[in-house]
């Protein structure tokens, strides 16, 4: 990813329109900033992180929120708006970008206010006219398919922030999110030890003693805290109904207005024609629905069953069991074949003869007195029901699927449905309205849900309730429940002990990379005799060898910005390899893309001996440079580093809330 | 044993209703009655009767009738593998096979009803299981339905035993 | 007590745990859904169901 272009207009200090051209040639990949500190450079790294991922960080007692020029802002009266907008053009992958986030200002009696803001992105093939437009729920993804957001900031980084001590444990927790531990950390501490009574093993601890007690007070905490719940609940419930009735009045005023608007016929008719379309496939969705309903209710019992069934032929196996009755025969076919007198042969029973007893005998092979029959029978019925499992699963699945491409051809043409809906209404006034009205749709729909949401956890609530009622009215046997505890906490311990060792491993093999590249990097620009060492929190730290020893020796200003540069450019490697692979696992072709590096120049009119070194280094690091340079520092490195400059710009701070950023000849 | 109607109280009559009425997952109560059982005894799961409201719901004797053969063979099932007691292995058959088809002694009488007590306890648990696996946060037809489908898929991953060190491998080294 | 002590560990079943704990985690850093005691609530689940079934 390349950057093109920014352009910024009204955001803080930047009052106006300001753009800002990224110099992109293979030679000359150089962008340079000049300004000394405060001038803006923060404010403009946090337009990249706005424009891609709505968020900033800005002091807490700067007004982090209002990020309208505030000299504009003062101005605002009754009526007037303002805007917020901040471009970004990228290059990607042949692409060109252009992602857009705007947000309105107005005012009202009180106070300055921001709208809701509007996302665009489009894009075209590099060399190529048409824009094509991404539709809005698609954009996050396809910028984070860009620059995943958790990574944006080793692109984008901020020096200054990172020079202050408290926001340390900010890129430690970065690094550790970049490398995929926080899973593993996370769950290290959720397990937690015996002593820790918040953590699942402590927890456990605590649980076997005086389990009784302390389960029915937890049950009584539960019961208040719910019925609690459920008032809060009921209040919300009325203030969401006299909200809902307002919008379906607007809703209703809209509707009328946008009738009497003048429509397209052509698609107008396209329109009904999918409304029919619709609705047909939405009774085939409830057929669908029926008929998975109907496969479900039919061999649901044996389908759990199975493994049932599997463990009972296995323990009838080791019983031994005799076999010997006649299949569906019963005690009471004997009592009825000796009452009528005749044998199914034919012959005549007479009590007492021969025949009369064998028929009698037959009896030890049958319920009650032999259970050899009914276990014979019960065998067979396994075998019949193992039969209808195989196509159980296989025909559920397909009703699945049936549903799932039914709602899918819903889906889509719902979407054209509401695209034309758009469209029909021309003219440039109907389209306030349309769009006022889909503002409004959607407002209702929000409500309606949060509505039912909120029945059903009322509804939750009172199944608790009484699930804890019962709890707290009953006392388990103390000893039993122990032994089942300490059974858990013994695989609890299993557990941590493997993550444990998982986490130490990946994050070892993982930190010895990290210091590979960055010395890599680091010898290119230095030569002398040092070397880069990576600590547990990610604090880098110079060695030298005195004697057989190596010692932290004192580090220059300009030594100290070469290594947070080459540190910036190892964490950036082990970034862009992350984005590779993540692309790989989304089987999109695994070319290596370029990535720009936005920083603080690594060099200082103090240490002349690096800046030479750096400039060499520069394009193996990033293909892209953009950096935020003192005029003082400039003036010696220019000597140096210009022919690598392909375009300068300078930010001019007029006043506290007033800066400007304009091309820079020098 | 499943001769007769059948009437069950409370919080269980309750959720037995919703699957079957309000849910609309099962057809009968019946359905629900072996599934529950089943389930119940998978993941161990037994409930004493509930008394705590005067709801009830009842399973007719005919709807018995109709399914007599599958709650018979549930039953045995259950009889034969619940490890709950101290019985032999003889002794278990006999309770899975014998105790139901003679109802003359009163000594066999009560055997037959602690084990009916110990088949239904588990039939409450499975309810339970329902009601929570099936409804816990689904409040369209749709989510049902996904819900169901999900159960399914995970349960049959489970028989199969679908690899589950590679799965955990790949845990581990993904992002 | 001894003959808990000596029971081996079943490691399909600690598998199946570590992997449910593991998926658990990952959905959680993605939704942020779940509070910290509402995660060791859900995991000191995870053990104890999977101990408890019969299959």
């Amino acid at each position: 990813m390349l950057m093109k272009s920014l352009y910024i207009k009204n955001f803080r200090q930047f009052k106006g329109e300001t753009t800002v051209e990224f110099a992109r040639d293979k030679e000359k990949n150089v962008t340079i900033i000049l300004g000394d500190n405060t001038y803006g450079k923060t404010t403009l790294l946090q337009t990249f992180n706005w424009c891609l991922y709505d968020f900033v960080v800005f002091d807490k007692d700067s007004n982090p929120d209002m990020l309208l020029n505030l000299e504009l802002a003062s101005q605002m009266k009754y009526g007037s708006r303002d805007i917020v907008e901040v471009k970004i053009v990228l290059i990607h992958k042949n692409t060109e970008y252009t992602i857009s986030r705007a947000q309105e200002y107005f005012w009202t009696e009180h106070e300055v206010r921001g709208e809701k803001f509007k996302l665009t992105m489009s894009y075209k093939p590099l060399g190529s006219d048409g824009q094509t437009d991404i539709r809005g729920q698609y954009i996050d993804k396809m910028i984070n398919e860009i620059l995943p957001r958790n990574l944006s900031n080793f692109f984008f980084f901020d020096t200054e922030r990172v020079r202050d001590v408290s926001n340390r444990q900010d890129v430690s927790e970065s690094v550790k999110g970049l490398l995929g531990l926080t899973a593993l950390d996370n769950a290290m501490k959720h397990l937690g030890s015996k002593t820790a009574r918040t953590t699942v093993l402590g927890k456990f601890y605590s649980s076997m003693d005086n389990e009784s007690n302390q389960k029915a007070t937890e049950a009584l905490e539960r019961i208040n805290s719910t019925q609690q719940r459920k008032a809060s609940i009921a209040e919300q419930l009325e203030s969401l109904k006299t909200q809902i009735i307002d919008y379906e009045a607007e809703k209703a005023r809209l509707d009328h207005i946008l009738v009497e608007g003048k429509s397209t016929a052509s698609l107008q008719e396209r329109s009904l024609a999918l409304e029919r379309m619709i609705s047909r496939e939405t009774d085939a969705l409830e057929q669908s629905y029926s008929k998975f309903l109907q496969e479900f209710n039919g061999g649901t019992f044996t389908f759990f069953a199975k493994p049932l069934m599997i463990q009972a032929l296995g323990f009838m196996k080791d019983a031994k069991v005799d076999d010997k009755g006649i299949k569906d025969m019963t005690a009471q076919s004997i009592a009825d074949i000796i009452k009528r007198g005749t044998c199914v042969c034919g012959k005549e029973l007479v009590e007492g003869s021969a025949d009369y007893e064998t028929i009698l005998s037959e009896l030890n092979f049958l319920p009650p007195q032999s259970i050899g029959t009914s276990i014979r029978n019960f065998k067979d019925k396994i075998a019949t029901y193992d039969a209808t499992n195989r196509h159980y699963f296989i025909n559920l699945k397909s009703r699945y699927e049936d549903i799932l491409r039914t709602k899918t051809k819903i889906q889509e043409w719902q979407d054209e449905a509401d695209e034309i809906k758009g469209k029909i209404e021309g003219k440039e006034d109907m389209k306030k309205y349309s769009l006022k009205l889909s503002d409004v749709k959607a407002r209702l729909k929000e409500l309606n849900e949060k509505k039912e949401r909120f029945i059903r956890e009322d509804e939750g609530c009172n199944y608790d309730i009484d699930r804890f009622q019962k709890v707290y009215d009953s006392l388990l046997a103390v000893s039993s429940k122990n032994k089942s505890i300490i059974t858990y906490i013994r695989y609890a311990e299993e557990i941590l002990s493997w993550i444990t060792k998982t986490y130490k491993e990946k994050e070892f093999d993982i930190r010895e990379r990290l210091e590979e590249r960055v010395n890599e990097i680091f010898s290119k620009i230095y030569h002398g005799h040092r070397r880069a060492s990576i600590d547990g929190k990610y604090n880098v730290t110079l060695l030298t060898m005195v004697g057989d020893k190596e010692i932290a020796s004192g580090e220059s200003e300009g030594l100290n910005r070469v290594k947070n540069f080459a540190f910036i450019a190892g964490l950036v490697e082990l970034a862009k390899e992350k984005i590779i692979a993540i692309a790989g696992e989304n089987k999109i072709d695994l070319s290596s893309e370029p990535y720009p590096l936005v920083m603080d120049a690594p060099f200082s009119n103090a240490d002349a001996l690096h800046t030479t070194n750096i400039s060499k280094v520069l394009p193996e690091v990033a293909e892209q440079v953009i950096m935020f340079v003192m005029e003082k520092d400039w003036l010696y490195a220019k000597q140096v580093m210009d022919y690598r400059v392909g375009s300068r710009w300078m930010l001019d701070k007029k006043t506290d809330t007033y800066s400007i950023l304009k091309r820079s000849d020098s | 044993m499943f001769e007769n109607d059948y009437t069950i109280n409370g919080i269980h009559a309750t959720h037995l209703k919703y699957l079957v009425n309000d849910a609309k997952v099962f057809t009968r109560y019946i359905d629900v009655y072996m599934i529950a059982a089943i389930l119940g005894f998978l993941h161990g799961r037994s409930e004493k009767k509930d008394n705590t409201s005067q709801d009830r719901a009842r399973i007719y004797a005919d709807a018995f009738a109709t399914e007599r053969l599958n709650c018979d063979f549930i039953y045995r099932l259950i009889m034969i593998l619940d490890g709950t007691t101290e019985l032999s292995t003889q002794q278990r058959l006999d309770r899975a096979f014998r105790d139901d088809s003679q109802k003359e002694s009163e000594l066999t009488k009560v055997v037959h009803t602690q084990n009916m007590d110990l088949f239904n306890s588990y039939v409450f648990g499975g309810i339970e299981e329902l009601f929570e696996q099936f409804t816990n946060g689904a409040t369209s037809r749709d989510d049902y339905i996904n819900k169901i489908y999900d159960v399914a898929v995970k349960f049959k991953e489970k028989m199969e035993e679908t690899d589950y060190e590679s799965k955990l491998k790949k845990l581990v080294h993904s992002n | 007590m001894s003959e808990i002590e000596n029971k081996l560990l079943d490691e399909k079943r600690l598998t199946a745990m570590k992997v449910n704990i593991l998926e658990l985690e990952k959905e959680n850093l993605k939704t942020r859904d779940k509070t910290n005691d509402e995660m060791v609530e859900s995991i000191r689940k995870i053990i104890s169901d999977e101990l408890k079934k019969n299959y």
